[in-house]
């Protein structure tokens, strides 16, 4: 199974292809991503309004994943010559057409987090503009922080930014895990 | 009571909190991974301050992006100074910058505006 993930991988880096990472993911990883972002969108003569948004949305992704890079199943841990305690995810963008640009991002995820995720992005993509704008500002003053320090805010904030509906699949790995991709679309 | 000062890092912005002069400053940009423990001894103060503050506290917030973590502890940030408000311990005014194209961070201060009962003063720069 290990082989599909890492195809996945290669998949979403296929075309115009930005900046990727795959493996566990620092603090230093990040920097080095959104650096790598912020440089290959001004050298290829984005408007900063676009590279502010796109920045935006790279940020969320990636501190989602993060957060949520977890412990992958350990049979594929030891497939892939990963540590034990070795976190995995991916995350990449492309360029789409002329204008448009495409964030991906993959994680390991338990069959419950899969359905709680699939009912929030089904929620959020039914959303209007101004509908997403008042939910942003209900759980921002809600008062909470979920367990892993966020605000619960990252998938809202993306969907705002982008301006599109997510893309997303929970690729069955075993009977206790699925493969979380979601991709994000900013044109 | 001492004031704060903090160097801004690429993920973490500069502080200026002045009990003197009562100027509030967070500039740069804030996308730390764990906000809270950057944006809990800034709370903390900010309590403290509550208790001597005179006259107005100016809030100078000029951000070039932050992360929802940071969202809710820069929500933080202004429920403290609106409490001080309601004690009537002194004046707060925040002033929003924004850059002059970026409808976003416009519309991130309208939002917090309109959950807060602090007067903003939107400030648009020239990018």
């Amino acid at each position: 199974m290990e082989a599909n993930i890492h195809g996945l991988y290669e998949k979403f880096k296929a075309g115009k292809l930005i900046v990727s990472h795959e493996g566990s993911i620092s603090s230093k990883d990040i920097d080095d991503f959104l650096n790598k972002t912020e440089d290959s969108l001004s050298a290829a003569g984005e408007a900063p309004k676009k590279i502010r948004k796109i920045y935006n949305i790279v940020v969320e992704a990636i501190q989602n994943l993060f957060h949520h890079q977890g412990t992958p199943p350990p049979d594929f841990l030891k497939n892939m010559k990963l540590a034990a305690s070795d976190g995995y995810c991916f995350c990449t963008m492309v360029k789409e057409g002329s204008d448009s640009y495409k964030i991906t991002t993959g994680n390991f995820v338990t069959y419950a987090v899969a359905k709680s995720l699939r009912e929030r992005i089904e929620q959020l993509n039914s959303l209007s503009h101004d509908e997403l704008k008042n939910l942003y500002k209900i759980v921002l003053d809600n008062d909470e922080f979920t367990e892993k320090g966020g605000g619960g805010l990252g998938f809202i904030e993306m969907a705002r930014k982008s301006g599109n509906k997510f893309g997303y699949d929970f690729v069955t790995y075993d009977n206790k895990y699925k493969f979380f991709v979601l991709e994000v679309l900013v044109s | 009571m001492d004031s704060i000062n903090i160097e801004g890092t690429p993920k973490t912005p500069t502080i200026s909190f002045d009990a003197n002069t009562g100027v509030i400053e967070i500039k740069g940009r804030s996308i730390p991974e764990n906000s809270i423990e950057f944006y809990k001894p800034l709370v903390d103060w900010l309590d403290k301050f509550a208790d001597v503050a005179q006259g107005t506290v100016s809030v100078n917030i000029q951000l070039e992006y932050f992360n929802t973590s940071s969202s809710k502890c820069i929500l933080d940030v202004f429920k403290k100074l609106e409490n001080l408000q309601n004690k009537n311990r002194a004046e707060v005014v925040i002033n929003w910058y924004y850059e002059e194209d970026d409808e976003d961070m416009l519309e991130a201060g309208e939002d917090y505006q309109s959950i807060l009962k602090i007067p903003f003063n939107m400030v648009e720069i020239a990018e």
